[in-house]
């Protein structure tokens, strides 16, 4: 991987683990596994995404 | 004038950016109300609510920031109710936390029932201050069954009102976000 994929798991992990609390906070989507397991899910996979992409940075 | 190079990094922070946007408007999942025949209401504040308040978009309201809010309720059941029992709980991602049980013999037969319920008593069963009490859309789940028959179903709750929890997740959110997009930084080799 290019970029820093133990930072994307973790990252990712809380990022979906907040937008689940948030969204339930608001009044937008309960506490239901889909968003609770599913956001957190798909959050590592976007942090693994991103570190295995690694679209930001220089090249060199 | 964006240079080539600057243009590319804008082009993939607008890729990342919308791959999560789509993620964020994932649809909520279809609710049921209530199966099985039983009916049933609640009134809070002048308001009427039933089984067709099982979506996010049309939950049962509960002002908790108020003092002394009743909720009259009445339930029935279409079928022989001898032997019950029930329970009714908050749906938390793949766990339900039961809140309330009940159980009769019912050797009356009686088929419906009516009492009110203080939100005062629902608030005392949080051990922390009104403000720190989580607000926001709850499903509760539960469940009747007797001799003569069983209904399930589900029906979404929002607690009214401005706690600071809210704002906390959503700082949370934006500050683990950023922290993400620094998993996409090129390691130099």
């Amino acid at each position: 991987m290019k970029g820093r994929p133990v930072l994307g798991f973790i990252s990712g992990l809380l990022f979906g683990l907040f937008l689940a609390l948030a969204l339930q906070q608001f009044g937008i989507m309960p506490l239901t596994t889909l968003s609770l397991i599913g956001l957190p899910i798909v959050g590592i996979a976007l942090g693994l995404g991103l570190a295995a992409w690694a679209p930001f940075g220089n090249k060199t | 004038m964006k240079s080539p190079k600057r243009r590319r990094r804008s082009t993939r922070l607008v890729l990342v950016l919308g791959v999560m946007a789509s993620v964020l408007m994932l649809p909520a999942t279809a609710m049921a109300g209530i199966d099985g025949g039983c009916t049933g209401s609640v009134v809070i504040e002048g308001t009427t609510y039933g089984p067709n308040n099982d979506t996010v978009g049309n939950p049962i309201v509960v002002p908790i920031e108020k003092d002394g809010v009743v909720a009259i309720w009445e339930g029935k059941v279409p079928f022989d109710n001898e032997n019950n029992q029930g329970e009714l709980g908050i749906v938390v991602g793949p766990f339900t936390i039961n809140i309330a049980t009940w159980g009769d013999a019912n050797t009356a037969n009686k088929q419906g029932n009516s009492g009110s319920y203080s939100i005062e008593e629902f608030k005392d069963l949080f051990p922390v201050p009104e403000s720190l009490i989580p607000r926001g859309v709850y499903q509760l789940s539960g469940e009747h069954s007797a001799d003569g028959g069983r209904c399930t179903g589900t029906v979404m709750v929002k607690l009214e009102g401005s706690g600071s929890i809210g704002i906390a997740t959503v700082v949370g959110a934006a500050i683990t976000f950023v922290t993400m997009l620094g998993a996409g930084l090129r390691r130099k080799s």
